[in-house]
């Protein structure tokens, strides 16, 4: 097996650093790509941030209450061997386009 | 994303979040926010989907992609009580249908005012971060202003606003000043108008900007409250007991 870690992500409007409010995942549980993983607050508001991948997570880093700065590494994965060496990032949720429908049901 | 037109001609952006199918629940953000920072970037999304849940959130006017229009008289309160009519003739529920809503802080507030006026349109609202009284109280225009020119340090309720107004770097904060001033010009009162739909207020044990929203549930005839543990009014929006809390609620009254 090998590793494959995710850094917090750049989540705009100039911040640099997040606070650590929740992990929701812990080492050796298996996620769903999408699963949220931890809740991070910045000085203006608090985000939610789902795992860019499905695989075990190996390595939560920081604790609830922690700071740490965007670009550090936030949490690592156990991944198939040719999965390794992927650079990834954790992906902020992205703006949806989907129409509201006209529908009823 | 759509826009619809509220009465006025502004133009207000409803988006989708959660769930393709299944009830319909109206969203209203809090100041200084949007639909996607108060709900999508929160994981409400996800939540909503999972739960089946078919959540329309309404950007308030001033902010996230809805019109921004100028002048204080552009925001009150009576202009926001015309945009969830808007939504909700978009929303066009058909005959038996159960819509639910949910706000959160001045989302929350505009919906406790809107159903107190309008009962019978919401069959269940989760209100959220909601304090008992208003919370623009005692705010200075001139020392609002002042204060977004760097020339003075404002004090009270009016550094509060300011501070908020300056928190979206892609909000005006002139715009967002004109919005706090204009809603004040009709203080919040809970005890007006109380709404008779079921409803369930929860709000962060930390919450010192909203530490008395317990003391409306005798207001109401069907309330309750449940704390969020552990939360402030920023960071109460992602927490998984404030969802769950929410999603229950809704599911019970509008399944």
């Amino acid at each position: 097996m090998a590793e494959r870690s995710f850094p917090l992500p750049d989540l705009g409007e100039g911040l640099i650093e997040a606070t650590i409010l929740e992990w929701l995942v812990e080492p050796g549980q298996w996620v769903e790509r999408n699963t949220p993983l931890v809740e991070v607050e910045t000085t203006k508001s608090a985000v939610e941030l789902p795992s860019p991948i499905a695989g075990t997570v190996k390595t939560t880093h920081g604790e609830d209450g922690d700071t740490i700065n965007v670009g550090d590494t936030l949490i690592t994965f156990e991944v198939a061997d040719e999965e390794a060496g992927i650079v990834g990032t954790v992906p902020q949720e992205k703006k949806k386009e989907r129409r509201v429908r006209l529908s009823k049901k | 994303m759509l826009r619809v037109r509220s009465a006025d001609g502004t133009r207000i952006a409803l988006h989708e979040v959660g769930a393709s199918d299944g009830p319909r629940v109206l969203m209203l953000h809090g100041f200084a926010s949007s639909s996607q920072s108060n709900w999508v970037d929160a994981g409400w999304g996800r939540a909503f989907e999972e739960a089946g849940l078919r959540g329309i959130a309404m950007d308030l006017r001033g902010h996230g992609d809805s019109d921004k229009p100028r002048g204080e008289n552009a925001y009150e309160v009576e202009r926001f009580k015309e945009d969830v009519d808007a939504a909700l003739e978009f929303i066009d529920a058909v005959p038996g249908e159960k819509i639910g809503c949910l706000g959160y802080s001045m989302g929350a507030r505009l919906a406790y005012r809107y159903v107190g006026e309008e009962p019978g349109v919401f069959a269940a609202l989760a209100l959220g971060g909601l304090p008992a009284g208003e919370p623009f109280e005692d705010i200075d225009r001139q020392m609002a202003d002042a204060a977004l020119r760097g020339e003075v340090e404002p004090t009270g309720g009016t550094e509060f606003v300011v501070q908020l107004a300056k928190m979206l770097p892609e909000a005006d904060p002139t715009t967002l000043l004109d919005l706090a001033f204009g809603v004040a010009r009709t203080p919040f009162d809970p005890s007006v108008h109380p709404p008779v739909s079921p409803t369930l207020f929860m709000t962060g044990d930390k919450d010192d900007r909203a530490d008395d929203t317990e003391t409306m549930v005798p207001l109401l005839d069907d309330a309750r409250f449940e704390p969020i543990p552990g939360r402030n009014h920023i960071n109460a929006i992602t927490s998984r007991k404030f969802k769950a809390g929410v999603i229950e609620f809704l599911q019970s009254h509008l399944g």
